[in-house]
């Protein structure tokens, strides 16, 4: 009885706790993901997938300029 | 139930006692609140904010990786794979060093084990539309340098329930099938089911944001074994999606299943789980489900424990519930508590108080790092134990470019198996890439 005295109070506070972010503008994060539909975990085979190909598009844009570079330099030779 | 007030007490205080204010600095540490007509990341206003901000962050503490050149072929390669065959490939690889202050005496105190996800999936029918259907398989391994894994430094060596490493022990032999299933639909479609060999822990009750290979370690801050999961093996689960903010799902699998093999799905023990997720507030189109459960356990044919199962006939419920704490949604805050009855589940109740902020604001200004703190309490299913509790605080962050560090610091209160030892401390170092 206490133990649902205490999760009900938990909860309570939960819903009523984000009420002052609500009142700002709520400027959606990047990189919005929602995963696989069945599974949250990290580990699930859906979201490790959709993990690495976001981490392997972060590394492709961040050394797109050194590969172009390195591509120009091997046409000169 | 005088303890499990106390623990429950402990939980409210941490929630409580969490500043307002404070919480309100760390909405965004740029000050950034965007474009102010519009909250849409492409809108012009928001996208140069975003690339100004990006420019200004490191992505990693060293910029060159020492494996740039083989990535830079592995990502080719799969591409080249994925163009000529259909089949999309990925591999994580995770290690993780331990080491304890206190063990039982002749137990290590040391320890590293590596985990290794290798992950195919092939589009079979109507690919890229909300109906698709496709094949998945996971190969797992495990080895450990034979050393004590770290997941056995908590539950021997520290004769912990709640242990101090979920996942991080050496497998015999070392690597499994994980994962072999159908999957088809989708959120869009607002329907979806998965079939074949499935891991209904990685499905139920599951967080983008708990995991012992990206954030948190100890077993009982990362699975809720209070819901008397079975292990990897034959079974089926489907949910509805009314809209966004709701789903119902149900999932039958075999109770005698081991990941090791195919189960015995032919003795009729199943188990099923009724599951309810709903977005209660949410901040960002991110935003996590949180989620209710409702579950049964027939039990082993021979009485034997396997995962969170106690081999017993029983029921439980189980919940957690996620909410975005900042508008940004980068701070989150997650509750989770399960009970189990009929002594079905290797944890009688467990609660959990878990906080993560993401891009913290830090002097390096790195890129996708990630701070985390839980508090979790653990009553044993097993007679004379005690009320163990654990506190972790971690900082994630890309040493490397695609690597991954994380610091770890656990305090271990009352390990719930022995009396010999209060308190002890673990320290952690975790590397993960992906390729």
């Amino acid at each position: 009885m206490k133990s649902a005295a205490a999760v009900s109070v938990i909860l309570a506070i939960l819903l009523s706790w984000p009420t002052f972010a609500l009142a700002q503008d709520t400027r959606t994060a990047p990189n919005i993901d929602q995963g696989d539909p069945l599974s949250s975990d990290p580990t699930d085979p859906g979201n490790l997938l959709r993990e690495i190909e976001k981490r392997d598009a972060r590394w492709a844009a961040a050394h797109s300029g050194r590969q172009a570079r390195s591509d120009r330099s091997y046409k000169k030779r | 139930m005088k303890k499990s007030s106390i623990a429950f007490a402990l939980l409210l205080t941490c929630l409580l006692g969490w500043p307002t204010d404070s919480m309100a600095q760390m909405t965004d540490s740029n000050a950034d609140q965007g474009d102010p007509l519009s909250s849409d990341p492409n809108d012009p206003g928001n996208l140069l904010q975003e690339i100004r901000q990006r420019e200004t962050e490191q992505e990693a503490l060293f910029r060159v990786s020492p494996l740039g050149g083989v990535r830079d072929r592995a990502v080719r390669a799969k591409h080249i794979i994925y163009e000529a065959t259909g089949f999309k490939l990925g591999l994580a690889l995770t290690n993780l060093n331990q080491g304890i202050s206190q063990a039982l005496p002749g137990d290590a105190d040391t320890g590293m084990t590596t985990d290794l996800d290798f992950v195919v999936k092939r589009d079979l029918i109507n690919k890229g539309q909300p109906n698709h259907g496709g094949v998945y398989y996971q190969l797992e391994g495990r080895w450990d340098y034979g050393t004590t894994g770290p997941q056995d430094l908590g539950f021997v060596s520290l004769a912990s329930a709640g242990g101090t490493a979920n996942a991080f022990s050496a497998y015999t032999p070392t690597f499994l099938s994980r994962n072999l299933y159908w999957q088809h639909g989708s959120k869009e479609a607002g329907w979806v089911y998965r079939t074949g060999k499935i891991t209904p822990d990685a499905i139920l009750l599951t967080s983008q944001y708990i995991s012992p290979v990206t954030t948190f370690l100890p077993n009982v801050g990362t699975g809720i074994f209070a819901a008397g999961f079975p292990d990897s093996g034959l079974g089926t689960v489907g949910a509805v999606f009314p809209n966004d903010r709701i789903f119902v799902a149900a999932l039958v699998s075999d109770a005698n299943a081991d990941r090791f093999n195919f189960g015995d799905i032919g003795a009729g023990d199943y188990y099923a789980a009724l599951e309810i997720g709903v977005k209660i507030l949410p901040l960002t189109q991110k935003a996590g489900y949180s989620k209710f459960d409702l579950w049964h356990n027939d039990g082993t044919k021979n009485g034997l424990p396997i995962n969170a199962s106690t081999g017993r006939d029983g029921w439980g419920f189980a919940m957690k519930i996620e909410q975005e704490l900042t508008a940004d949604g980068r701070a989150v805050g997650i509750f989770r508590y399960g009970r189990s009855y009929d002594k079905s589940s290797i944890y009688k109740q467990q609660a959990g108080l878990s906080f993560v902020l993401v891009d913290p604001a830090d002097p390096l200004r790195l890129q996708n790092d990630l701070f985390g703190v839980a508090f979790n309490w653990v009553d044993s299913v097993v007679a004379g134990s005690r009320d163990e509790y654990n506190f972790e605080a971690f900082y994630r962050f890309p040493i490397f470019p695609v690597v991954d560090a994380t610091l770890s610091y656990q305090s271990v209160i009352h390990p719930a198996f022995t009396t010999a030892i209060d308190h002890a401390s673990a320290f952690s170092f975790r590397l993960r890439t992906t390729y």
